[in-house]
């Protein structure tokens, strides 16, 4: 029996696993044993996902050889290629990619299929910026609007308490958070328990009734989707009216609040309190206004605003899926704003609100695999890449381009790794696939996986990665970064399996690079380099690799007895300590966006602004039903589809409130088409009382399967999804849909 | 005599993840459909328009449910072939070798335990992982549950703990077979019984 970390997909969680393997195979997964579970260091359970990966580990469909493809791409027609030939063939396109168009046209996508270090997109990464580097990105299709959003606010992403802090909370509103489902680091659904057994009061404020809404709400508050800012503009006129606002703070810490802390060249302008009372656009943001939009009754939006602003301290946790959307940035500087204003900023038991990364006790890392540095300064946002792939060469800061003026160049050669992305994950699957289908856009596809994914079907060569049972790994604590998790080779790779290290090495070696991309290290070695590396950021006790192993913990912890809290200092001294914000305080007017001259998309007060597509716009007439993809418990987004036991557990389904199916004639179970303009889609029917009428939610990540006429078999809910993007953050937006839904004719 | 072993459910803080269905089923090996422990999802209630605002007036909640080693077990009276035993810990247990898979046991136990393996063609279901508790170590589903909502020990034990209960909607009334089961209620467990919520994922379970 071996301890490690759970293969790390990016779920949200970082969990230890027991893995037993007879016979070179796995045949037993089992979770933390440790004697002790204390909060501060509780025991690091696994998930469903996580339990079931003897499943996937195991399956029937691992790719075993490297393919070339042999009929039209994206037909998925495959013929078995040595090593030799695929490694060459991928150094040769690099070189004449390179030499083409420069290096610029080579992009690795964003993707998080893998996250261990040596396995995963980093050692591409490294490879490249050796190689004369390549396109990059920033940001990403998790949270672009929340990490672009919220120092717009507070100058910083490091907003955060550590958890053991929600257990001072008196009030915790999960807004759109679902902690059950996606963990956001593992046990936060514990804490918000053990919050509530002190006495906090929990509200869930979500379209959808989750699993955690059941679990931990008191109450659950039921929102259309994309109102969010409009529920917090109408809580703050509540605050204002009733004198419920923290005044002392938003005097000392706060900019903008009102027409005496406007910030200099925006004398004069519209303050957060002329939005919210009406006094420049005429209309007070009143609960009864904000009824009509997000369809909560006015009373409730009241009764939650004087809850939350009187029952201090308050925590509101902003989930990430409403800042997927069409103007992500306003519910999340909204949400930080509402903070600001009731006095919960830098005091324990309260929260800044925003993405909430955490400062003390070794924030997480995700990766400290060295990548080098890439010569190639200019970067895209990560959800641009098909605009990147069309019209690159003139790309520039208006299209969200940062270290270059123009592109100069079309993306050519795309190398996913440990990616889903080209075509399962973006948004509008049907149009990346007549983007990828045509050999004259981009020229070389090359794709490292465990499976043969809906994206490596338009592989022009295909190349058989392992799993992280399979090579040396390291992780550490999902976001909240308390333990780094050993994940020692397990079992031996399938067939001709390698990890993507050991793929990149041999690129690397018929690229002249091998001893610079290696450094005389395999992956073993690498781990001991990265766990030295941890050491010196944030885990100075951390064993070195052989104790780590010969231990078999599988895990070293930083037990979080004091938990810190975020901005105590500038709380208690803000001259001393300003905020790394232009103004030094909490911006509630950001000047910086108000430079930008687009107040109707990019205000410079957080506004609620009516999405591109919503029930209150002309599309709602051919497209009545909002569409939400969740999180789910079945997959991780793409990973771990055909698992026999998560379909077993969570099945793949329409998501339906009665009020909407039966007047469509569409009854429980039944196989339903949901369709828009962008596509079309197939999946069964489960009518529920859990999810709000008017809007449907087909949770994300199922595998792209289109039947002859082009309707996904297997219900991605990406083939209606819109690949527009969001005005600040260049974001995806991949919620917002408008749709609708009858009965699947029969066949 | 041994004192008689249950499960205790939190079912106000169960969020229905089934990490504790997964643990059972691969520790033992399930194959599909087998489903030593089952998490039922119950839900009733509807919707009413107020104005511009949909306000939900819904209950729903969670029951994860092993095999309860009921102090009167259906299964084992209903059993033509006499391998269904009761033994002095209080567990019911199968004999694979004895079991003729006629199914009877499955009908008569009115909380779905009996699990039907079509591959050896006999009953299986819940042995309270006595291989686990003979290392002094809990049933693999109680260690599972990220909500820490699962737990075992005497049931007479369990039974004194605050608010706890085996009758809730919408099983039957604990006085058919005297499981060895403690729920404690889910807050809305009462309003759902007032709306008559019925299993909500019956095709999972």
């Amino acid at each position: 029996m071996v301890r490690t970390g759970c293969p790390s997909h990016n779920c949200g969680g970082r969990c230890l696993l027991r893995v037993w393997v007879r016979d070179g195979a796995i045949t037993r997964i089992d979770t933390d044993d440790r004697p002790t579970d204390d909060p501060s260091a509780p025991q690091l359970r696994a998930c469903i996902r996580g339990r079931s990966y003897r499943a996937r580990q195991n399956h029937k469909d691992r790719l075993r050889y490297p393919m070339k493809r042999v009929g039209r791409r994206g037909e998925a027609k495959f013929a078995r290629v040595s090593w030799d030939e695929a490694l060459d063939r991928v150094a040769s396109e690099i070189r004449r990619v390179r030499e083409t168009y420069g290096n610029a046209a080579v992009h690795i996508p964003y993707g998080t299929g893998s996250y261990n270090q040596t396995n995963g997109r980093w050692p591409a990464n490294r490879l490249m910026n050796l190689a004369g580097g390549s396109l990059g990105f920033y940001n990403s299709y998790s949270w672009a609007c929340i990490s672009a959003a919220t120092p717009t606010v507070y100058g910083t992403a490091v907003t955060g308490n550590q958890r053991q802090d929600w257990l001072n909370a008196r009030t915790i509103l999960m807004w759109g958070w679902n902690p059950c489902e996606m963990r956001d680091g593992t046990n936060s659904e514990y804490f918000v328990r053990l919050a509530r057994e002190r006495g906090a009061r929990v509200i869930g404020i979500d379209p959808r009734m989750t699993l955690s809404a059941v679990a931990l709400a008191d109450e659950w508050i039921p929102i259309r989707p994309g109102t969010d800012a409009a529920m917090m503009s109408a809580m703050a006129y509540v605050m204002i009216t009733e004198g419920l606002i923290d005044r002392g703070f938003i005097r000392t810490h706060c900019l903008g609040f009102d027409e005496t802390q406007m910030p200099a060249g925006a004398e004069g302008e519209e303050s957060y309190r002329d939005y919210i009372l009406g006094t420049r656009d005429g209309v007070p943001k009143t609960p009864a206004w904000a009824e009509r939009i997000t369809a909560v009754p006015a009373a409730t939006i009241a009764r939650v605003a004087r809850e939350y602003a009187s029952a201090k301290p308050g925590i509101l946790y902003q989930g990430y899926g409403m800042q997927r959307r069409a103007y992500g940035e306003q519910p999340v500087r909204a949400g930080c704003v509402l903070a600001a204003i009731t006095g919960n900023v830098g005091i324990p038991g309260g929260w800044a609100s925003g993405i909430a990364l955490q400062t003390a006790g070794g924030a997480a890392r995700w990766s400290a695999f060295p990548l080098g540095e890439n010569p190639v300064k200019a970067e895209i946002p990560s959800f641009l890449w098909t605009e990147a792939v069309l019209r690159g060469r003139d790309m520039g800061p208006a299209s969200g381009v940062r270290g270059a003026d123009r592109l100069g160049t079309d993306i050519k050669l795309l190398w996913a790794v440990a990616s889903n992305l080209l075509i399962n994950q973006h948004a509008n699957v049907n149009r990346s696939a007549r983007i990828l289908a045509d050999e004259t856009l981009v020229e070389t596809v090359i794709v490292q996986d465990n499976f043969m994914t809906p994206t490596a079907r338009f592989a022009d060569l295909v190349l058989p990665a392992c799993t992280q049972f399979e090579t040396w790994g390291l992780a550490d604590g999902w976001k909240y970064g308390e333990e780094l998790l050993l994940m020692p080779k397990i079992v031996d790779p399938p067939f001709e399996a390698r990890s993507d290290y050991a793929i990149c090495a041999g690129i690397a070696r018929r690229l002249g690079l091998e001893e610079a991309f290696t450094e005389g290290r395999d992956e073993r070695g690498w781990i001991a380099w990265v766990i030295e590396e941890y050491r010196k950021t944030g885990y100075p006790g951390v064993p070195a690799l052989d104790d780590f192993e010969a231990s078999n913990r599988g895990l070293y912890g930083l037990p979080v007895k004091d938990p810190a809290v975020a901005f105590a200092d500038f709380r208690r001294d803000p001259a001393a300590h300003p905020l790394p914000t232009p103004s030094g305080k909490i911006e509630i007017f950001s000047k910086t966006l108000f430079d930008l001259g687009r107040p109707d998309e990019i205000p410079a007060v957080p506004k609620y602004i009516r999405e591109w597509e919503s029930p209150f716009g002309p599309e709602a007439e051919r497209y009545p039903l909002q569409a939400v993809g969740p999180h789910t418990l079945a997959r991780v987004h793409s990973t771990l589809e055909g698992v026999a036991m998560l379909e077993e557990a969570f099945p793949h389904r329409l998501f339906i409130n009665p009020r909407d199916a039966e007047p469509r004639g569409i009854g429980d179970g039944a196989m339903v088409k949901v369709w828009n303009d962008r596509g079309a889609i197939l999946v069964r029917a489960r009518l529920t009382e859990r999810i709000m009428p008017g809007v449907v939610a087909v949770p994300q990540g199922t595998w792209w399967t289109p039947g002859p006429d082009g309707v996904d078999r297997r219900g991605n809910i990406n083939v209606l999804s819109s690949e527009r993007w969001t005005p600040y953050a260049f974001g995806n937006a991949q919620h917002t849909i408008m749709v609708q839904a009858a009965p699947a004719a029969r066949r | 005599m041994a004192e008689e072993l249950g499960f205790l459910v939190d079912s106000a803080s169960c969020s229905g993840c089934k990490a504790c269905q997964a643990a059972c089923k691969d520790k033992h090996d399930l194959g599909p459909g087998i489903l030593w422990r089952r998490v039922y999802e119950v839900c009733g209630g509807g919707w009413r328009r107020e104005g511009e605002a949909w306000v939900p007036d819904v209950a729903a909640y969670n029951l994860s449910l092993a095999c309860n080693h009921c102090e009167n077990p259906l299964c084992r009276d209903a059993c033509p072939s006499g391998a269904i035993r009761k033994l002095e810990d209080g567990l019911v247990l199968i004999d694979e070798d004895k079991c003729l898979g006629c199914r009877y046991c499955e009908w008569a136990c009115p909380y779905g335990a009996p699990q039907y393996d079509p591959v050896s063609r006999v009953m299986t279901k819940c042995r309270f992982c006595l291989d686990e508790l003979d290392q002094g170590l809990p049933p693999v589903c109680v260690r599972a549950c990220p909500m820490r909502a699962l737990d075992f020990g005497p049931v007479e034990e369990l039974r004194r703990r605050p608010g706890g209960t085996a009758d809730v909607h919408p099983l039957p009334p604990s006085s058919v077979t005297k499981p060895a089961v403690v729920i404690k209620p889910h807050g809305q467990a009462d309003r759902a019984k007032a709306a008559a919520a019925l299993v909500a994922n019956r095709e999972e379970v």
